[in-house]
């Protein structure tokens, strides 16, 4: 028996990356002082209704991007 | 047999957080001028050689919650509605607030779901979840009130007993309807009084997506957006007649290109109560003129229908001022 003819050694199993937990993201009303708008609604499932001094967090990227996009929110970064 | 007045039937509604949970309790109360809300049981029947003489029975195929309710404008309600129709709203300034509504650019098909509580005070409830507000056709003539019918369409109807029919306290406001005699109507920007009649629609072309779920609907998606309109005015000029057949105020040929300008349809009661509709470019077509025989001043008619824009708040736009805080009435 040669060492060609041998079985060959079992595979250590790679371990399986766990999926990263998907980022929180955080979004406010703009704080800046031209922004009159003092509530915005929009949204349907979820509706999403932000007034001045409150968050809304999401940790769906699409949703997030949405609200990226709205003019009167900005996102709170820590 | 106690007999019921028909005037107090009235609807609640409540903004829903999602398509699928039914809002606990009603934000906003209205009176109504009539209604045709239903839960929409939709029966066929099933024909076959069955060698019976009587014809056959009904069979319940399916259902479709919803209808119209018709109401006055009202410069303290209109704004739920137009953010509900539109989808987005902006609440800025206080006493009086100015509510803009519009649809979203980030998800243009998008509206909230309500839930509308249709009652009978003391005899019976009706409860429509998930639904939409899929039109709004107003309108309004010299020597007349603004009349505005909504059409709804409803994921499911549940009836409910009476017991557990919403308290209504403090959700009617008490105001008086527009009338004609706080409108006024711009073209390409300009007021000169010469409007006798309009007819408004916004239509979000709604759609039903029944779905295999028994008689619950699975989604009342929004279609293609949609404005439209006629207005009825004094026929002073060939301005207008020459426009709408050659594209251009001054025109001589007619030609392909179709004329177009803004038309804005304004109610205002003081400074503080205001409903504006805007159509940034509304497309003139149909322009017709009455003869009067008996002398009367010649009146014009025509159609219009607001221009695709990659400006959503172009093609149309609601500001309402009023003494809410917000359009989706939260606190």
């Amino acid at each position: 028996v040669t060492n060609a003819d041998a079985a060959p050694a079992p595979k250590k199993p790679t371990p399986k990356k766990k999926p990263a937990a998907p980022a929180t993201r955080t979004f406010q009303l703009k704080q800046s002082a031209e922004n009159a708008v003092h509530r915005v609604s929009f949204g349907a499932s979820p509706r999403i209704s932000i007034g001045a001094g409150e968050t809304f967090a999401t940790t769906d990227p699409r949703l997030a991007a949405r609200l990226a996009a709205q003019p009167h929110l900005e996102e709170v970064t820590s | 047999v106690s007999l019921i007045p028909g005037n107090v039937e009235v609807l609640a509604f409540g903004f829903q957080t999602d398509k699928s949970t039914a809002a606990t309790v009603p934000v906003m109360a209205i009176a109504l001028e009539d209604c045709s809300l239903d839960p929409g049981v939709q029966r066929i029947t099933t024909p076959e050689t069955d060698a019976d003489a009587l014809a056959p029975d009904d069979v319940v195929v399916g259902a479709q919650p919803g209808g119209t309710f018709k109401c006055y404008l009202r410069p303290d309600e209109v704004d739920l509605f137009m953010y509900a129709l539109l989808g987005k709203n902006d609440d800025t300034g206080t006493a009086p607030t100015t509510h803009t509504a519009n649809l979203d650019d980030t998800a243009p098909f998008s509206s909230p779901y309500l839930t509308i509580w249709d009652i009978w005070p003391g005899i019976g409830c009706v409860k429509y979840t998930g639904a939409r507000i899929g039109q709004l056709a107003l309108t309004s003539q010299e020597g007349g009130a603004v009349e505005s019918e909504y059409t709804i369409a409803a994921l499911k109807a549940i009836f409910l007993d009476i017991g557990d029919a919403p308290d209504l306290s403090g959700l009617f406001v008490d105001e008086q309807p527009f009338t004609w005699a706080e409108l006024a109507v711009s073209l390409g920007g300009s007021h000169d009084g010469i409007v006798s009649q309009y007819q408004l629609t916004i239509n979000r072309n709604i759609n039903r997506f029944q779905g295999d779920n028994g008689l619950e609907s699975l989604d009342i998606p929004n279609g293609l957006f949609a404005v439209s309109g006629s207005l009825t005015v004094a026929f002073e000029d060939d301005e207008l007649w020459r426009a709408a057949n050659t594209g251009a105020v001054d025109g001589t040929d007619l030609t392909t290109t179709i004329f177009e300008e803004s038309i804005d349809i304004d109610h205002t009661r003081g400074s503080d109560l205001e409903a504006k509709f805007s159509l940034a470019e509304a497309r003139i077509t149909n322009f017709k003129t009455k003869i009067a025989t008996d002398g009367k001043p010649a009146t014009s008619s025509f159609d219009f229908k607001s221009k695709r824009s990659a400006t959503l708040t172009d093609v149309f736009q609601s500001i309402v001022k009023n003494a809410q805080a917000h359009s989706d009435r939260s606190a």
